[in-house]
């Protein structure tokens, strides 16, 4: 559906004029719309500010080109957007501004108070402002900052200030991250690569981390990361076309590695479309099970993500286990519910520290996630058994495990089959040694993954190993006991207080 | 005026106005008190938490003293025959609290069948007691708060609060024994973010006690509940945290010579705390996940044992007390504290008597109010400790009239406050020992009242009273800097949050002709340091660092200023007919009559701006006061008395 406003008698802009100002009513149907506006030609830079007019609607803003071309996203921001060829404000990239109808992309993200009302004022110059930005540069891939098979270090859903909601630069990013020891950072911007063009430089100066380029896919139905992304699918679902599951298999089709982000961060306006809604689509190839650090929300959030998880598992989704800090202040100035940078950690077993290397971990299941973060236990779990592998799974009837605990003593290692706990031991000494045999009955696939327990909490969290006699075999479906030994602290019940202080995107 | 263990309590009017009707409400209008948000029912007393203050009815300390743990009071107002509130330095039979004592004192049965019935606009509730024929007493209440079911219609969403109390008694032997069960019932629901969010609360004690003159046996039992459910459309989360305890004590008080007597005792509780959690998830395929989980955090321990002395020479009366504590978490190695006390009195004059004390105390962390299952779980922290010197001097010129200055000073040897309006409070309950040590705190406090009472019975009583109150931490906090982020951690000496330096207070009630009578209490009281939380947090001009625009930033903990002072006056009315056998009074109590709300400082924010002027980077940073949004609430009730 074409939901583009017919404003175009009154929307031309010309340089040295004054702004045009469009003013117009929210359509009620659909999650987006556009409204579009001329330019004429000699326009060197164009200024689109906008306002919802309202305290209580939320309007999120981008911009296509003539051509059709997405320009950039800066969401919620309430700054105005600047574009030019040279240089572009924070969330969209430069681009030269040839004469004709451009489009402002209108996101309906909290609409509530009727009727819902907007403002666009555009002014166009012939001479740019911005000073030009000469070191944005196409993304390439580094060549690999390490290379040995060990576990990689990082953070897979961060925030630079090219998301409308978010303040650090790349080299703040870069920063924080390696004084906690982390060897990568996945930058994921809200509906944007822009941040992609910062890459070789703050990547210059930061040779020891790794920027693996990505995107969070962001709906009102739930929120998607994209790993080693080189474009982004249409993210205005329900507008032209647009469609969740085009955009999952574009993401396959790269190379990428889709995740469901925080699949259970259910707050309503408060996180909007945080939870996850959409359809399970088959290019998923991976789900946050840490939702922000285990001191903030990671408490409340992770245990009923693991839920999900489990229960994704059980229809046959074979997603690995991730997790993320979200991020979007480099760890500055945090309030009680904002993880810093490396709470939780996602560790990838790879040959190499290269953005292909740590997609091929995850396709193949290969991580453990720290919840709260990189000084947690480490749980390395590892076959026994040379097996074929096909993805994530193992060909064969049983295959022998073991799982090494290190910095455990005193803790509980659990072994989860099939979403069942099946056995808890306790750990003991600075390495601590479990071993498990997996068996996978004629016609299923069998899965198994090993949790350390602090304080009868889950705190590091290995990804499944799957068994199957063939590729493709359904999942074993166990029936499910309450399990004994959870926990969730009193002070959680504060939460609520929280949820009535401040209101986020 | 109650003379006991050496140090005199004051006795509060049970009809003071702008308490309700409550009697329990009334402590937080002594010149000692500091409500922590004029209005709610927390009260600080002498530069601490309200959960260092505790709550005793009939000799049980009620866990939950508080509807929804800021609201009205959780018992009947029938039962309460008088309030006291006690001495900062207690003697040792009472422990594991920083704070003072407020006393409950209960009714006792005159004989025969009596019933209080009473409708107000905040509560319904009937009171019953019966004295049968062998000395046995029965004594119940139920109340129900329909306001709290109205209030809901407007916080779209729910509020149902009710309470009630069972008291027996019966003589056994050479003494009588008691059964006492108390319980609260608390639920809250409401839209919060466009989701339903519901919050619970429940207290039940049940104690049985024997008593003589001289031994004291009593068992208890309580259960405690804490919950909140997240209904989010896709997934449901209900967190319920659970502490069972069971209770002994003993005592028995001792006679050395016509100069010395003794009271030893000892008490023992045991506390399961039992954390459990429901999901049930919305799939995107339209089915369905759930997920239960149940977790026993296990047995923490808390036993005492204490002897106490009282020796008589001349003029001097003096206690010496020794307490011991063993504090045991549930996860965590046991540890323990010694309380030494003293307490000594001489009547300096026919009229005047003079008391002083010294002593150490011990408290669990506190969370701002007494939360249950959180207290329980902070033991794991350790236990804050302060020692104390109080000095009071009592005038009375006759039953009537009094006098008294009351002056204290603390030295907070360790402190470990948490609230639930701290900005880390999602860490608190999973400190490790580095932020555990943040967190600790020392401090002192100090201040005094003096008060003056006097009654002329048939006619009214008056009282005028000021306090003065500091109370100051020497705390690790974030500095900031000009834009807002911070710049590193400072220890300094900072204002205590809920300290308000000053309250003057006067009230009286008159009894006038044709059985009416009237009152009016007007307090002016100082403001609170501006640290956030409740009240604003002192913003100070800075500069946004992404935009470099003007924005505000929070000034640091040592440089806040307070809040504005502010003034109320409570006012009560009342008639009473006496249609025999009856006795029916129809009051307005009016908390707030004075219509100023309290100021709680400033909202910050900035100017509406033009696109143009956003475009250009010019903001304009606003201020204007902030108040309390407690509105003044009149009670309208009536209750009829049999």
């Amino acid at each position: 559906m074409n939901r583009s406003l017919p404003f175009l008698l009154v929307a031309s802009v010309c340089f040295g004029a004054e702004p045009v100002v469009i003013e117009g009513e929210v359509p009620a149907e659909g999650l987006f719309f556009t409204v579009p506006f001329e330019v004429s030609a000699g326009t060197a830079e164009l200024e689109l500010r906008h306002d919802d007019l309202s305290n209580a609607n939320i309007l999120d803003w981008g911009l296509f080109a003539p051509d059709g071309g997405f320009v950039g996203w800066g969401g919620g921001n309430s700054e105005p957007a600047v574009v030019g060829a040279g240089a572009s404000s924070r969330s969209y990239r430069p681009i030269a501004l040839t004469p004709g109808t451009w489009r402002v992309l209108v996101g309906k993200a909290l609409v509530t108070q009727q009727p819902a009302r907007f403002r666009l004022e555009v002014e166009a110059r012939a001479n740019a402002v911005l000073t030009p930005q000469p070191n944005r540069t196409p993304y390439s891939p580094v060549a690999p900052l390490e290379v040995g098979r060990r576990y990689y270090v990082g953070d897979l859903h961060v925030h630079s200030l090219e998301s409308g909601d978010a303040r650090p630069s790349l080299g703040e990013i870069a920063s924080f991250a390696r004084g906690r020891g982390l060897d990568f950072v996945a930058l994921s911007e809200h509906n944007t690569l822009s941040h992609l063009d910062f890459f070789a430089e703050a990547q210059a100066a930061s040779p020891s981390l790794l920027l693996v380029p990505s995107v969070e896919f962001t709906t009102y139905a739930g929120h998607l990361n994209a790993f080693g992304v080189s474009r982004l699918p249409p993210f205005w679902l329900g507008l032209e076309g647009a469609r969740f599951e085009a955009a999952v298999s574009d993401f396959e089709a790269q190379g990428a590695v889709a995740t469901i982000n925080h699949p259970t961060l259910d707050l309503g306006t408060f996180c909007i479309g945080c939870a996850w809604k959409q359809p399970l689509a088959s290019g998923l190839r991976a789900v946050e099970v840490g939702v922000g650090g285990w001191d903030e929300t990671g408490s409340l959030f992770d245990e009923s993500a693991l839920v999900f998880w489990e229960a994704l598992a059980d229809k046959g989704l074979h997603l690995t286990a991730v997790g993320g800090s979200d991020d979007h202040r480099a760890g500055r100035g945090l309030n009680q519910t904002q993880s810093a940078i490396g709470s939780p950690t996602t560790l990838i077993l790879a040959d190499e520290l290269s953005v292909s290397a740590l997609v091929r971990g995850l396709k193949e299941g290969r991580t453990v996630v720290k919840l709260r973060g990189p000084e947690d236990p480490m749980v390395e779990l590892r076959e026994l058994d040379f097996l074929a592998r096909v993805g994530d799974t193992l060909i064969g009837s049983s295959v022998r495990l073991e799982a090494t605990v290190r910095g455990g003593d005193g803790h509980v290692l659990a072994w989860i089959e099939n979403g069942v706990v099946v056995r808890e031991e306790k750990v003991r000494g600075a390495e601590f040694v479990s071993a498990f045999t997996l068996v996978a009955p004629a016609g299923k696939a069998a899965r198994v993954r090993a949790e350390l327990r602090v304080a009868q909490q889950p705190r590091t969290v290995t990804s499944f190993v799957w068994l199957a006699q063939n590729a493709g075999d359904p999942p074993v479906v166990a029936v499910k006991k309450q399990l004994s030994c959870e926990t969730v602290d009193g002070a959680l019940i504060l939460l609520g207080l929280g949820l009535l202080r401040r209101r986020r995107r | 005026m109650i003379f006991v263990l050496g140090l005199v309590l004051c006795q509060l009017p049970l009809d003071t106005p702008g308490s309700w009707g409550e009697p329990a409400r009334a402590v937080f209008l002594d010149a000692s008190a500091r409500p922590i948000l004029s209005g709610l029912n927390a009260v600080s007393f002498d530069g601490l938490p309200p959960a260092s203050t505790t709550f005793t009815f009939d000799g049980v300390v009620l866990k939950t003293p508080a509807h929804a743990l800021f609201g009205p009071s959780t018992l009947h107002p029938a039962w309460i025959s008088a309030v006291e509130v006690g001495p900062g330095v207690d003697g040792v039979q009472r422990g594991r609290s920083l704070g003072r004592n407020v006393t409950l004192l209960p009714r006792q049965p005159a004989g025969g069948l009596h019933a209080v019935a009473r409708i107000d606009v905040l509560q319904t509730g009937l009171y019953v007691e019966h004295r049968l024929e062998r000395g046995t007493t029965l004594q119940g209440a139920v109340r129900f708060f329909p306001i709290a079911a109205l209030a809901g219609l407007f916080i779209k969403g729910s509020l149902l609060l009710g309470d009630y109390q069972l008291r027996v008694t019966h003589p056994v032997a050479s003494g009588e024994l008691r059964l006492l069960a108390v319980g609260v019932l608390d639920s809250v629901a409401l839209f919060v973010s466009g989701i339903p969010v519901a919050a619970r609360l429940q207290g039940h004690q049940v104690d049985l006690r024997w008593r003589s003159q001289t031994l004291e046996l009593g068992v208890g039992g309580s259960v405690s509940a804490l919950g909140l459910t997240l209904n989010g459309e896709t997934a449901k989360n209900a967190i319920d945290g659970e502490e069972d305890a069971l209770n002994a004590r003993a005592k028995t008080h001792l006679t050395f010579s016509s100069h010395a007597t003794g009271t030893l005792g000892a008490d023992v509780e045991l506390r399961r705390l039992v954390l459990s959690r429901a999901t049930t998830l919305q799939l995107p395929d339209a089915t369905s996940a759930t997920d239960r989980t149940r977790r026993e955090l296990g047995v923490a321990v808390v036993a005492g044992l204490f002897g106490e002395l009282q020796l008589t020479e001349g003029e001097w009366v003096t206690t010496l007390g020794l307490r011991g504590d063993v504090w045991k978490p549930a996860d965590a190695p046991a540890y323990a504290t010694a309380d030494p006390r003293i307490t000594t009195q001489r009547h300096l004059t026919s009229r005047g008597l003079l008391e002083l004390a010294l002593g150490v105390m011990h408290q669990a962390p506190s969370w701002l109010v007494g939360v249950p299952v959180l207290e329980t779980a902070a033991l794991r922290y350790g236990v804050q400790e302060a020692a104390r010197a109080d000095a009071r001097f009592t005038w009375k010129n006759s039953r009537y009239e009094s006098l008294d200055a009351h002056v204290f000073g603390t030295a907070l040897l360790r402190t470990l406050e948490m609230s639930p309006f701290d900005e880390n409070f999602l860490q608190l309950a999973n400190l490790t020992e580095e932020d555990v040590a943040k967190k600790r705190s020392s401090g002192w406090a100090a201040g005094g009242e003096l008060r003056y009472r006097v009654s002329r019975p048939g006619t009214g009583w008056a009282e005028v009273s000021y306090g003065l109150q500091q109370s100051w931490r020497h705390a690790t906090f974030t500095r900031s800097g000009v834009d807002g982020l911070p710049i590193g951690e400072a220890q300094a000496w900072v204002p205590w949050q809920h300290q308000q330096t000053h309250a003057v207070r006067g009230a009286f009630g008159l009894e006038l002709p044709r059985s009416w009578k009237v009152g009016l209490a007007v307090t002016v009281m100082s403001g609170p340091p501006l640290v956030g939380g409740l009240f604003s947090q002192h913003q100070q001009p800075g500069v946004d660092p992404l935009r470099g625009t003007p924005r505000w930033v929070p000034k640091d903990r040592d440089q806040v200023s307070t809040a504005g002072a502010w003034l109320r006056a409570d006012a009560r009315v009342s008639k009473t007919w006496r249609p025999a056998p009856l006795e029916v009074e129809l009051f307005l109590d009016v908390q707030t009559i004075s219509i100023w709300a309290q100021p709680t400082g400033t909202s910050s924010g900035t100017a509406p701006a033009t696109l143009e002027q956003q475009a250009r980077g010019e903001v304009t940073l606003t201020q204007k006061p902030a108040s309390s949004p407690i509105p003044p609430v009149p009670v309208l009730g009536v209750e009829v008395r049999l």
